[in-house]
């Protein structure tokens, strides 16, 4: 038996994950234990768990392996200093203390964690780790993300994010159970820093409002892409990037664009939470349509170069499902797979994983239909003792459900327009929720989508929700015919269904366009008719698809609203604790907490209060 | 009691803010003194900074596909 340790921090998404003898046992982000959103710190929390989760103590991991090769990241950080320097002293002040308290202890940091971590107890406790700690390249992270968890035996690989080390993009094949890394784009070219740069730009947060951005591209028009052509980045014949660095900051600079760039847009960047305007929505429609044409060129390329079929995709850009569901279109790869957790979080378990068939040599085999990932539920779970011993302490009213009724409860709510909370099984891993630790709304329902946005998530009202349709049904609604059990697909509604819009959005009133019913499942479906949409399978989540079924027979619609647990700047609820909290907090009807189901008017009463949505930095 | 544990409190601060400043100056020395000169050099000389790179694939000249690959940790 092998067991691998798989982690990632110390720049944002920390994550464990524990895989024996090639399976996946667990993995999470320590933001849903610490309630940091997006808690780049050693995730303690999150190794602990694993542990439990595997039932192992410290001392029986074979090997520990961190996502990147923090030489490699000192490297570059280095070379952009002696690119910028006189400039660039703030960045530095900030960036060099945290390499001495941190990255530079990459190894001692690991050692000490796990020494305390060990597992609960104080006898483990003292065991600590003796063996190796290995390093991966932060791209072949990525790609072993992609490629082990997916269900073909032979596929070509491309990763896309930020930055990592000197990598921005890799592309490569696996086969056998083998990866081999072919070519890779170096820093400062980056699509990945692109989109965040104008992300950025547009008010929002970087590392976590690219998906705003993405939906807000639907609203604008892309004026700007031949702006963005000409001034800020090419894209080469075979996909590759080559910015101009003349207009942004990120090299030595805190800011990621400098003047010249503002300079282009008309002004300086849109100030955090205040209005958005045409420019942004028609900015955000000009960076997706040129990541689309990005992304298809390098696949292209990706294709000619590997001459593989398949492909698995990674890396934080991978994330953009409009994208995603272009290339699914486009048909340039048979079949596409893509990890759920794209993003860094993902790379401890690519790390594991590529540590248990690379440097272990464990044997994969791959079954051609199914993925490894399992749903990507590898998160905790908590069982109903646990559950109820929670609800009496806190003196929660309570009605325990029959198995037999479950599904028929939840589905009967949201079909009557309620709001329900659903906690069930294990958590998920990546930033997505699939139906583990999710908000359920009724799609047919007109303001569904404002009600949601503003009454429970406290978030900007254009932002769009998520269907989670049965996966046998998928066709019924949308021009869509594959799986896409991971949210990371965007697909349209079908024509049939949709109800065209009877004013354009000619100012920059997104509310009167959000308000505009567009099809006979209004709350999932986007300004451009499209929906991100989640297929769900028996085999994987039978207690969501039984809900999905149940309110199906009672409303003709196979379809239900699903959006993550938590408000804006939450991490996802991780326990009964947490979604109870965020259930008492917002407007939620009712809470399905693992056969146990709760309604919002018979829990006491509590002080109106809205002192805690302080707690959370807004995203 | 109260009046030592008070000044006890400022000599932390005071000391806090010392260090502070001495670690700016230290970076500030570090940057200004060694790196600036070296940057300098360094892209008069050699004509090279990131600002003169060129996007564009590039081979990846280490074996992905080894056991060892992972022991290395730069």
């Amino acid at each position: 038996m092998t067991i691998t340790l798989g982690i990632s921090c110390f720049y944002h998404d920390a994550a464990a994950a524990l895989v024996r003898d090639g399976e996946i046992v667990a993995a999470a982000q320590e933001e849903r234990f610490s309630r940091r959103k997006g808690d780049p710190s050693f995730p303690e929390s999150a190794i602990s768990y694993c542990l439990e989760e595997a039932r192992i103590r410290v001392s029986d991991i074979d090997s520990v392996v961190f996502y990147d090769r923090p030489g490699l990241t000192f490297d570059r950080m280095i070379k952009s200093f002696l690119s910028v320097a006189p400039s660039g002293f703030k960045t530095w002040c900030e960036a060099i203390p945290r390499w001495m308290r941190e990255k530079f202890h990459t190894e001692n940091i690991i050692r000490s964690g796990l020494h305390e971590s060990g597992g609960g107890d104080d006898a483990l406790t003292q065991i600590g780790y003796k063996g190796p700690i290995l390093y991966t390249p932060h791209h072949l992270a990525h790609a072993a993300a992609a490629y082990f968890p997916s269900p073909f035996e032979r596929s070509a690989i491309l990763t896309i994010d930020g930055v990592g080390e000197w990598a921005t993009a890799s592309y490569g094949a696996g086969e056998n159970g083998r990866i081999k890394l072919m070519k890779e784009m170096y820093f400062p070219h980056s699509l990945g820093l692109l989109y965040s740069a104008i992300t950025y730009f547009c008010g929002f947060k970087v590392n976590s409002g690219e998906y705003k951005l993405m939906g807000l591209a639907p609203y604008g028009k892309p004026i700007y892409l031949q702006t963005i052509k000409e001034h800020l980045a090419q894209i080469g014949p075979d996909g590759s990037i080559s910015m101009n660095m003349d207009y942004f900051d990120y090299v030595g600079g805190l800011a990621m664009v400098n003047e010249r760039f503002a300079g282009l847009f008309g002004g300086s960047r849109r100030l955090p939470e205040s209005r958005i305007t045409r420019r942004e929505m028609d900015l955000a429609a000009s960076i997706q349509m040129f990541t689309e044409e990005a992304v298809l060129a390098m696949a292209r390329h990706v294709r000619k170069e590997t001459g593989e079929k398949n492909l698995c995709l990674a890396g934080g850009v991978a994330l953009n499902c409009v994208a995603n569901g272009k290339l699914y279109r486009e048909k340039i790869f048979d079949n596409i797979w893509v990890q759920p957790a794209a993003g860094d979080a993902g790379s401890a378990l690519g790390a594991a994983l590529a540590v248990q068939f690379g440097h272990h040599k464990i044997g994969r085999p791959a079954n051609g239909s199914l993925d490894r990932q399992k749903g990507s539920y590898l998160g905790p779970s908590f069982t109903g003792q646990e559950v109820e011993a929670f609800l009496v302490a806190k003196g929660c009213k309570f009605q325990k459900l029959d198995p037999g009724v479950r599904a028929e409860t939840v589905a009967e709510a949201l079909a009557s327009g309620s709001v329900v909370g659903f906690f069930s099984g294990r958590m998920e891993f990546g930033p997505r929720s699939l139906g583990a630790r999710s908000i359920l709304g009724d799609p047919r329902r007109e303001d569904t989508q404002r009600t949601m946005n503003l009454r429970i998530k406290y978030r900007e009202s254009f932002r769009p929700f998520a269907p989670a349709v049965l996966a046998e049904d998928v066709g019924t609604y949308f021009d869509y015919s594959g799986a896409s059990p991971y949210m990371l697909m965007v697909a349209p509604v079908r024509e049939d269904r949709c109800i065209k819009r009877t004013t354009d959005l000619c100012n920059d009133d997104l509310l009167t366009a959000v308000n505009q019913v567009r099809s006979d499942i209004p709350a999932v479906t986007h300004w451009d008719y499209s929906a991100r949409l989640q297929t769900v399978h028996a085999e994987t989540n039978p207690i969501f698809h039984d809900v999905i079924s149940c309110f199906k027979d009672k409303t003709g619609i196979g379809v239900v609203v699903n959006t993550s647990f938590n408000v804006r700047g939450e991490p996802v609820v991780c326990s009964p604790d947490d979604a109870y909290r965020c259930f008492m907090r917002t407007d939620i009807d009712f809470l399905y907490l693992e056969g146990y189901w709760l309604d919002k008017r018979e829990q006491p009463v509590t002080e109106k209060d809205d002192s805690w949505k302080q707690e959370f930095e807004l995203d | 009691m109260g009046s030592r544990q008070e000044i006890r409190v400022l000599l932390v601060q005071v000391a806090e803010a010392l260090r502070g400043y001495l670690l700016i100056a230290f970076l500030a020395g570090l940057y200004f003194v060694v790196l600036t000169p070296t940057a300098l050099v360094w892209r008069w000389v050699l004509r090279r900074s990131l600002f003169r790179a060129r996007g564009g694939w590039i081979k990846v000249n280490e074996a992905t596909d080894t056991p060892d690959l992972f022991s290395r940790s730069a």
